[in-house]
């Protein structure tokens, strides 16, 4: 059951030269937040910015939860602000997350910019239960890294991408794939991003049926299923191809279902 | 501030209200999805998202837009339809201890008549009919702006129901009085004012429209003033009662409202920003009472026109 409460945050501190990684005592959430879902904060009590933020659940922590966002606009830009002590509107956990099975021995993670952020609970998660993680994390250039070594962490293997070509393989976050890393050694593959990445990525895993989970993002309003705001293109099981909401449905949709524009 | 008793119960068209605090259509599903976060029988009534006569897709995405102060949207009536709405969503809504109000819509005046009849079943306070909607190609708000269809959609609906009928009205009109005297003239037992008002955003990045339908409904503080005012206009030419709505966000604006001529209020946007902004409104409004040794709710209801 999603709650709608007070946080405190506990640290709040730049990764980057826009992302930032936060932490907020929330324990009724944390207790029930799985990888993959996420919360709305509200970051003012003013007309203006006047949504709520949907911001991905980065890891579940003792009492709490951590998240990492990167400042975009003036929402993100107040959030930054926050310090120690201060409270914060908070409702969660939303959303369906990651799920995987018992049988799954080799997964492949893939993140793409501030999207690299939900793939920490799952890394997480599924290293407890001793699955092999082999993980891709796509970004611009040098400055926009981070994250690295915490993921390094919980995976076998770890490949750093960028457009630039200024840290890792030069490229994006698909081109190991191109030859270096062979998607048909995986049981699954979990992947959140900007569009073109998961579109390109959901082409390669479906054409070679590899299974394939895709964290979405669409704009929101309010993240509990009411407004109908922020659907996403969705073929159904009758190959209908329906709008479902990203906030409730998703935001971890199979890439055999998600319809990507032309 | 004294302990004394305040009475926030209305009568809204032969309804009796625990409270004037409704949610808007299309901001609070049926209300049940409020559940986690409030005791959604506290309210004084719900208007259930927008029912059609068949399944609609709705827009494509963005259907979403913040502006300053606002929300604009093109959601496009996305629902299952009536059938589906009697068998899978009337059940649930009916566990609620408040007043239901059914929002429809249709593309012709005799589907509106259809909707009615289809809706004329007991778990149904009322039903708000909506001429207004800025975010569908046929009917919708069409019916809104022209004072002789606007009269043509009550009657249909009239002929058809038992229920009380309120008829959103649309403020993308020169004259809402003209629009208003045509409801009431058609039987109308309540007005709902404002809808949306149509408005755009463009994105400089792509030099495109924002949202996929070019044009959108605002919504949020920003339309607060216009829907206060067109509240006040109405309330001196109709003698039917108003609900008001537009960018009331807590207890202050809501007040506002009702000293304009509303006998009740609707919250939409705020649902979106804090689900359980409804119970905040209804307790916002008994402090005020008391701050200002109001006993009964009923006395504000256009006081400021003096």
């Amino acid at each position: 059951m999603p709650y709608a409460i007070q946080g405190k945050v506990i640290s709040n501190v730049s990764l980057n030269h826009q992302v930032y990684r936060m932490e907020i005592e929330c324990p009724d959430i944390a207790n029930e937040a799985y990888p993959g879902q996420f919360i709305q904060i509200g970051s003012s009590n003013e007309a203006s910015p006047l949504l709520n933020r949907p911001i991905s659940i980065a890891r579940i922590i003792p009492g709490g939860l951590q998240i990492m966002y990167a400042v975009v606009g003036p929402g993100t830009l107040q959030l930054s602000r926050k310090q120690e002590e201060d409270k914060l509107k908070i409702i969660g956990p939303l959303g369906h997350g990651f799920s995987w099975t018992a049988e799954m021995k080799k997964v492949l993670l893939v993140g793409g910019g501030i999207g690299v952020a939900p793939l920490h609970a799952l890394a997480e998660a599924l290293y407890e239960e001793q699955v092999e993680i082999h993980t891709i994390l796509g970004f611009n250039s040098q400055k926009d890294v981070f994250s690295q070594e915490q993921l390094a962490k919980w995976s076998k293997k770890l490949w750093v991408t960028t457009m630039d070509g200024t840290c890792g393989i030069k490229g994006h976050a698909c081109t190991p794939l191109e030859g270096l890393v062979s998607i048909s050694e995986y049981d699954h593959v979990y992947a959140c991003g900007p569009k073109p990445m998961l579109k390109a990525l959901a082409k390669i895993c479906n054409t070679r049926h590899i299974p394939c989970s895709l964290s979405m993002e669409e704009y929101m309003a309010c993240g509990i299923g009411v407004c109908l705001g922020c659907v996403t293109r969705i073929l159904n099981q009758n190959q209908e191809e329906t709008y479902e909401r990203v906030c409730v449905e998703g935001p971890v949709f199979s890439s055999r279902e998600v319809v990507f524009d032309d | 501030m004294t302990d004394q008793q305040v009475d926030l119960s209305i009568d809204l068209m032969g309804l009796h209200l625990k409270n004037p605090v409704m949610t808007a259509s299309g901001t609070c599903g049926s209300g049940v999805e409020l559940l986690p976060y409030m005791d959604v029988s506290s309210l004084g009534a719900i208007v259930g998202k927008g029912t059609t006569l068949n399944n609609k897709k709705g827009n494509p995405p963005g259907r979403l837009m913040q502006t300053s102060g606002g929300l604009l949207n093109c959601i496009g009536l996305q629902n299952q339809g009536v059938d589906y709405f009697l068998a899978n969503i009337l059940p649930e809504v009916g566990k609620l201890d408040t007043h239901f109000f059914a929002n429809i819509s249709g593309n012709t005046v005799e589907e509106y008549g259809i909707l009615a009849e289809k809706l004329d079943v007991e778990g149904i306070s009322g039903l708000e009919v909506n001429i207004s909607c800025p975010n569908v190609k046929s009917g919708g708000l069409a019916f809104g702006t022209i004072p002789e269809d606007a009269r043509a959609v009550t009657e249909e609906v009239k002929k058809h129901t038992s229920k009380k009928v309120l008829v959103k009205l649309s403020p993308n009109v020169t004259d809402i009085t003209a629009i208003a005297q045509a409801v009431e003239d058609g039987g109308a037992d309540g007005i709902s004012l404002i809808n949306t008002l149509l408005g755009m955003a463009i994105d400089s990045e792509t030099m495109k429209a924002s949202l996929s339908n070019t044009f959108g409904g605002l919504s949020g503080p920003a339309v607060k003033p216009v829907g206060l005012r067109m509240v006040y206009q109405v309330y001196q030419k109709v003698s039917i009662p108003i609900v008001g709505l537009g960018g009331i966000m807590n207890a202050k604006d809501a007040i506002e409202y009702m000293l304009a001529g509303a006998t009740a209020i609707q919250l939409g946007t705020a649902n979106l920003v804090n689900p359980a902004v409804g119970l905040e409104v209804i307790d916002g409004i008994e402090r005020y009472m008391k701050q200002k040794n109001i006993k009964d709710i009923k006395s504000l209801v256009g006081k400021a026109h003096r």
